[in-house]
């Protein structure tokens, strides 16, 4: 198992390509996410960040480069080792097991997982309240707000070093945004590493430590958040 | 509708031997999408394994059966598992090379069979305490095999259930089976949990033969006289759904056994198949599915 230390960033990745059989998407992806931090990827449809999100967690096998967490590398092994070793993933399109409960959804994965704390239910009630009075229904019932909170705190509760969000607004009402949003906030002040995909700069730009961009496959522009005036953000975003 | 109740006890019957057949398939092909054409030769495996304990190691008649439940389930279990490991697991998401896969393995499980036991059948004597039977109004006779393959199903219902709902295994079982990927992502062994759930499901196999050997002779081609129906059993009860399975096993007992009431066999075949196809043309996901807000 990975430990995070302050001499090895939470993940670095080098020289990365990956794709889908013929069909190259990413090229020569540089990038590295320190400790304590958020780094939000942003970029318009069809760029390749969803591609990024899950050649990290291992559902897709890199042609060449390399990807480590806190200094190991994990470039090939299988997901769940991954997760094991301290990446949390909530992919696109709030995912959750339909057929099971909100509460065993949770347990599912905590169990999985083999590195959470003692009270599962709890961590994700204290950063989703919302999901309280649900715990016993189907995941499959739940409305799009409720089932990305689920999927989120799915995530949370393997304990993970690093947090992967792929784009946890989309689709969400404004009121739930901004429970996510406090969410987020709240889980990096506690120490948790965050890479999060966004479509939104508002968004973006609240969460964020750092914003990278992607085009085409590649890394376009990397830095702190201030640095993306929203000159910046036309240019390089297409908004 | 007297006719019906006349032969309710004969369907129950039938049906709890429809269900023990079909109880693995909603495993392997029900919950993995596997089609698994070798169910029947490990049906058949599970039948030899209570031969053998009888006949080979000289288990007495009495206790022979209670013996080889567990120990088909062991045997045809861990033939299942090691198909899975070996061969099955490369041809995920190709359907009809599995098809083609399992079939193979199916010929060469019945023609191990015959060059270990014979081509002739065998018998595998019932214990004493399961000669003899009930009779009921109408002058039905019910023999107490039937009633403990019928115990046997309802017993092996109950504990799939709580295996799929209570256990951590059984969650994990499900998660994979609703979404790979997304069970993967969250700490959960896939390949793990595939080789599990091909154990069960074969084991359930295994305890099926043994059932059999209880009304009918044993023979290499045991299985195969029950994999068609199973595999009705687990469409029409909704993929996966074991409430859907047992509902359709039961359903399709009653209704082979009224139908045979007054026409023979063949016949009735053709009109329990004639049934089947009508429901499936209305109702193609089976009786039940798993309800969600989703499209699909």
């Amino acid at each position: 198992m990975t430990t995070p230390t302050d001499h090895h960033p939470t993940l670095q990745i080098t020289g990365l390509n990956a794709g889908y059989g013929r069909a190259h998407v990413l090229f020569d992806i540089d990038l590295t996410i320190h400790p304590g931090t958020v780094a939000c990827i942003m970029g318009r449809n069809g760029v390749g960040k969803t591609t990024l999100l899950n050649t990290i967690a291992g559902l897709i096998t890199p042609t060449t480069g390399t990807i480590h967490l806190n200094g190991t590398d994990i470039t090939r092994t299988p997901p769940h080792t991954r997760i094991r070793n301290g990446i949390g993933y909530a992919p696109q399109g709030h995912e959750t097991f339909a057929p099971l409960t909100v509460a065993d959804n949770l347990h599912v994965a905590h169990q999985a997982a083999k590195r959470g704390g003692p009270d599962p239910i709890g961590t994700a009630l204290a950063h989703f309240p919302r999901l309280t009075p649900l715990l016993d229904r189907r995941a499959g019932l739940l409305s799009g707000g409720q089932a990305q909170q689920l999927a989120i705190a799915r995530a949370l509760v393997t304990n993970p070093d690093l947090l992967i969000l792929d784009e946890p607004t989309e689709g969400i009402q404004p009121n739930i945004v901004t429970e996510i949003e406090n969410a987020i906030t709240d889980i990096a002040a506690q120490g948790t590493t965050i890479l999060l995909v966004e479509q939104y700069l508002d968004v973006a730009l609240r969460c964020a430590d750092t914003v990278t961009v992607i085009d085409g496959g590649r890394i376009t522009h990397t830095g702190p958040k201030d640095d993306l005036t929203e000159e910046a953000a036309h240019t390089l975003l297409a908004i | 509708m007297e006719a019906l109740v006349n032969q309710l006890p004969i369907g129950l019957a039938i049906g709890a031997v429809l269900l023990l057949a079909a109880l693995g398939l909603n495993f392997t092909f029900g919950q993995m999408g596997v089609i698994n054409m070798a169910h029947g030769e490990l049906i058949m495996v599970g039948a030899y394994t209570a031969y053998v304990l009888h006949a080979w190691v000289g288990i007495n008649p009495a206790y022979s059966l209670l013996a080889a439940l567990p120990t088909a389930f062991a045997v045809t279990g861990t033939l299942g598992w090691l198909l899975e490991t070996t061969l099955i697991r490369h041809f995920y998401g190709r359907p009809l090379d599995t098809l083609l896969l399992t079939f193979g393995i199916g010929m060469i499980l019945q023609q191990a069979a015959r060059d270990i036991f014979g081509a002739p059948n065998v018998d595998v004597p019932a214990p004493t305490w399961l000669t003899g039977g009930i009779t009921l109004p109408g002058d039905i006779r019910i023999h107490y095999s039937r009633l403990f393959i019928l115990a046997l199903a309802i017993t092996c219902v109950i504990a799939i259930a709580h295996y799929l709902n209570r256990s951590r295994q059984g969650r994990r079982m499900r998660a994979v089976i609703h979404n790979r990927d997304l069970a993967a992502v969250s700490g959960i062994n896939t390949r793990t949990v595939d080789a599990t759930t091909f154990f069960i499901g074969s084991g359930l196999a295994g305890i099926a033969g043994v059932a059999l050997t209880l009304i009918g002779p044993t023979g290499p081609t045991l299985g195969t006289n029950y994999i068609v129906d199973a595999f009705l059993v687990v469409v029409v009860g909704g993929l996966g759904r074991l409430s859907g399975t047992v509902l359709a096993a039961f359903a399709l007992g009653i209704l082979n056994a009224t139908v045979e009431a007054w026409a023979d066999a063949s016949l009735a075949k053709l009109i329990v198949f004639t049934a089947i196809v009508a429901f499936l043309q209305a109702r193609p996901q089976g009786l039940f599915t798993v309800k969600t807000r989703a499209l699909t």
